[in-house]
């Protein structure tokens, strides 16, 4: 009964927090359109007509709703963002909204590519480095992703690109959005992410290995691969969960980076482009998606690692 | 003796790139935005010993510059929002109740964004400048430093010292000061030094993508996203400077993770 008690309280610790952090991440991308230094109705009134006198900026900027009093200003933000409705983009004039839904796919495609990667070879380098633990495999290993840590994805996508699209014509330069043409910036990606996430995993596993149950296992006769895939691995999880979900999450800001190295049309380079446009309105819807997502993949993790693994549950929030 | 040979090595290379930033001008062989055409792509020769980039610039003389760039934009920063996280962090956990649920919120809320997503924003929506990049990393690792400082300084709260001064009459703020901010200092130096190697990452990434920095700034991210046009004719400007970025940020990796051994902690957790 107390620890259905304690369940109950933690997950609606969880759910208010929720709400307050999206709510905290709207304000901000508000925040943003507020204290720009840019005046957006001067901008698409000039994008059109070059001597446009004050009285038809002034027409637009009541339009937009521009001069309202803050709060009201605020308040119609957020009916707008819980409607689905984030502006109109100054560059194309269409809803910042449509823009976000036709770059999204792309870079949903691209992360989860990167993350099956991630966790493919996470959960393998980490297994084999643990059960063979100071074999070779785990010292290479080891220094492998201590300069893999270092290594700048878009650096990495850069080197990749000469590499495999240059001096040896397997994947074409520009991509398409394919599954692979999406190969190497997904390749690039992952990798240093691999690297921080097996040493973690590592750690944790090892970590586990000193708990009593492991000693029960082995008593019991268990070998140690199953040890460490069957009892082990599941405790150790939530530790890379957690890692995952930030990364998968940050991924969607960070794509900018390896997408303007391959021309992919995703979020990442549309943020760039209204950023390079000064389009306030994309900017802030952009950062808003960016923001929710992250949010909404922590709070999965957090209920992912609960269900799975029972330890971590009697943790406090 | 493994962890002392990581922490010197890290050391080394740190000490070294720190020479670079401070005595780029006696060591660059030229001036790091003079621009020959003639010398377009030109091979390493003795006047320019690792050639020239696709501007004619000494491509030495530009990555030994771009060092006070990744050192200059960070490392002050960094000590100073380290300082401030350390003394907020532990006085609000050791305080706890509201100031310090209103805190760990904030920081939800700016950890939410990543780190070149508010530089981005910044940037362009508020001014196109380096400033701009320094508040927004200030911004961003602020928020991480505050929930490191959190996270250790509540481990260390639920111990029998911190009762025990208590007891003794201690007042708040010597607890913080002399006891607990003592305590979270090892674990937190390992983070901050892991932490450099992250702005030093980011700030190149700003630069790659031109945000921040005007083009042509001799900067190593900067140069890589020059030498993009140059993948055909000269690859090798696409080389040096990505060198220098990883061996820089493994300086700070190879320190950060020797002292985490050194002391006996085993978290990783990064900037995203």
């Amino acid at each position: 009964m107390r620890i259905a008690g304690g369940t109950a309280k933690r997950i609606i610790k969880r759910i208010i927090n929720f709400i307050l952090v999206i709510w905290g991440v709207v304000t901000l991308s508000f925040c943003l359109q507020v204290f720009t230094g840019t005046d957006p109705a001067e901008m698409i009134v000039r994008k059109v007509n070059v001597f446009a006198t004050e009285e038809q900026i002034q027409a637009v900027r009541e339009e937009l709703g521009l001069d309202a009093p803050f709060l009201e200003r605020y308040a119609d933000y957020v009916k707008g963002v819980l409607t689905g409705d984030l502006g109109t983009a100054i560059t194309n004039r269409q809803p910042v909204i449509e823009n976000i839904k036709d770059a999204l796919p792309v870079t949903c495609m691209l992360v989860v590519m990167a993350m099956a990667w991630v966790i493919i070879f996470t959960v393998l380098i980490a297994a084999i480095s643990v059960i063979r633990k100071g074999g070779i495999f785990d010292n290479v290993m080891r220094i492998i992703c201590i300069i893999g840590i270092c290594v700048p994805s878009f650096w990495l996508a850069l080197i990749l690109l000469t590499a495999f699209a240059v001096q040896i014509t397997i994947f074409s330069v520009i991509s398409d959005g394919s599954f692979k043409s999406l190969i190497l910036p997904s390749v690039a990606m992952a990798i240093p992410i691999i690297c921080i996430a097996a040493r973690v995993l590592r750690a944790a596993v090892l970590n586990e290995l000193k708990s009593d149950y492991v000693t029960y296992a082995r008593a019991r006769g268990f070998s140690n691969t199953k040890i460490v895939y069957g009892e082990v691995m599941r405790n150790a999880l939530p530790a890379a969960i957690t890692l995952f979900a930030q990364y998968c999450a940050a991924l969607f800001g960070t794509s900018a980076l390896v997408e303007s190295v391959f021309s992919i049309q995703g979020l990442g380079i549309y943020l760039m482009e209204s950023c390079e446009s000064m389009d306030i309105y994309g900017i802030s819807g952009s950062i808003l998606v960016c923001g929710v997502l992250f949010v909404l993949f922590n709070t999965l993790a957090d209920l992912l690692s609960s269900a799975i693994c029972p330890a971590y549950r009697r943790k406090a929030v | 003796m493994k962890r002392k040979g990581q922490i010197i090595v890290g050391l080394a290379l740190i000490l070294i790139f720190i020479l670079m930033a401070l005595a780029a001008p006696l060591l660059a062989p030229n001036d790091p935005n003079a621009t020959d055409l003639a010398l377009k792509n030109a091979p390493p020769s003795a006047e320019y010993p690792l050639g020239c980039d696709q501007m004619g610039r000494c491509e030495l003389s530009r990555l030994l510059y771009g060092a006070r760039y990744s050192m200059g934009l960070t490392i002050p920063v960094l000590i100073v929002l380290a300082a401030f996280a350390l003394f907020v962090g532990c006085y609000s956990s050791y305080k706890g109740g509201l100031l310090d649920e209103v805190m760990r919120i904030l920081c939800d809320i700016l950890m939410a964004f990543p780190l070149i997503v508010i530089a981005m924003a910044l940037v362009s929506a508020v001014d196109n400048s380096v400033a701009s990049v320094i508040i927004a990393i200030g911004i961003s690792m602020l928020a991480w430093f505050l929930r490191m400082v959190r996270s250790y300084a509540k481990t260390e709260c639920g111990k029998e010292y911190i009762e025990a001064a208590r007891i003794a009459g201690a007042s708040g703020l010597r607890i913080v000061l002399r006891h607990l901010i003592p305590n979270v200092f090892p674990q937190f130096v390992v983070y901050f030094t892991t932490g450099i190697a992250t702005a030093i990452m980011s700030v190149s990434s700003f630069a790659f993508l031109g945000v921040g920095l005007i083009a042509g700034t001799p900067e190593w991210g900067a140069m890589l996203n020059e030498a993009r046009n140059s993948v055909y004719s000269n690859p090798a400007l696409l080389i040096y400077p990505g060198i220098c970025l990883i061996v820089c940020c493994a300086g700070f990796n190879l320190l950060g993770e020797g002292l985490r051994d050194a002391i006996g902690k085993e978290d990783d957790i990064r900037v995203a």
